[in-house]
């Protein structure tokens, strides 16, 4: 059971809405997954738009959680704005997603405007999951500031490059009192097991699933790969030999 | 007469039009907020906004993100 503040969840695999083809192909891609928890952005409304029907009649807040995010917020200011028109829209609900960013090109996270943020919705009843870079000592510094959860990106949003710095994630991971979840970068099945088999409580995926050719067969994939390095945490890795490097059979040697 | 915005489209609306009157014609997702002026209005406030000339309102919705 993954916990995150007030909120429980029977799967650790989150996934993002966006980037699909289509409303309907969202949602099979999130139900084939698994996941319970998904991520939306908050944007104005378009009234021109073909299909008139918007992500949350399809995305129904009554069967899964929902976790509106502050893309496209690059000071505290705008990304309070955004939660307060989030909670807002879903009447009160609080657990969100905070990522503030410093840079157009590399969307990589300002975490001196995300800590500050941090500490205002803390005070204003917020539960706060913020995406921050792999850095141990703004991650500690974060989860001082009443975050529920701390996401550290494996590599950068979008790019598929997988985890980086998986020493970096390690150090997180050991000093952790909170959930540890890999934000961005994952391209493979493999990098998510990987970020699972560290320890990571979850991972959140967008688009290795959305930008496959075949996305409901990815979120299948994906989320047994999250299944896989969970288990691999939980029953832990073997012990292995310092001793130098022989074969050490696994069939009996004797009565052959 | 008054002049508002509603998401960059301008309307004429009598002088006395609440926040509420002025939305119950409009056709809404089931979620959504609601912004007076970059002001976040709660829904059970709707009913005491009067609007004012010149007032731009918009419709704020989650979209897919990640």
């Amino acid at each position: 059971m993954l916990k995150i503040g007030s909120f429980k969840f029977g799967s650790r695999l989150i996934l993002g809405t966006g980037k699909y083809n289509s409303l309907a192909e969202t949602e099979k891609a999130l139900s084939t997954s698994g996941t319970e928890l998904v991520t939306v952005a908050i944007r104005k409304i378009d009234f021109s738009e073909k299909n008139n029907k918007n992500l949350l009649d399809i995305i129904s807040p009554k069967k899964y959680t929902i976790l509106p995010n502050t893309a496209g917020c690059y000071t505290a200011k705008e990304a309070l704005y955004t939660l307060e028109l989030a909670r807002e829209i879903l009447d009160g609900h609080n657990l969100v997603k905070l990522e503030i960013l410093a840079d157009t090109s590399t969307l990589y996270p300002n975490v001196v405007e995300t800590i500050k943020c941090a500490e205002l919705l803390y005070s204003k009843g917020f539960e706060v999951m913020a995406y921050t870079s792999d850095d141990p000592i703004v991650a500690k510094n974060l989860s001082q500031c009443g975050c529920v959860a701390i996401m550290p990106l494996g590599s950068l949003i979008g790019s598929g490059k997988g985890i980086l710095n998986p020493l970096n994630i390690s150090l997180i991971v050991e000093q952790a009192s909170l959930p540890i979840i890999i934000d961005a970068g994952i391209g493979l099945t493999s990098d998510a097991t990987f970020a699972m088999e560290m320890g990571c409580e979850a991972v959140l995926i967008n688009s290795a699933i959305a930008l496959s050719p075949n996305p409901i067969k990815m979120a299948l994939a994906m989320k047994n790969a999250v299944i896989a390095g969970r288990l691999f945490y939980e029953a832990k890795k073997m012990k292995i030999s310092n001793k130098s490097y022989i074969a050490n059979p696994s069939s009996p040697k004797k009565n052959f | 007469m008054i002049t508002i915005s509603y998401n960059n489209e301008f309307f004429n609306i009598q002088s006395d039009t609440s926040l509420e009157n002025f939305l119950e014609n409009k056709k809404l997702p089931n979620y959504y907020a609601v912004t007076v002026n970059k002001k976040v209005v709660s829904k059970s406030e709707f009913n005491k906004i009067q609007l004012q000339n010149n007032d731009h309102i918009e419709i704020i919705v989650a979209v897919g993100g990640g």
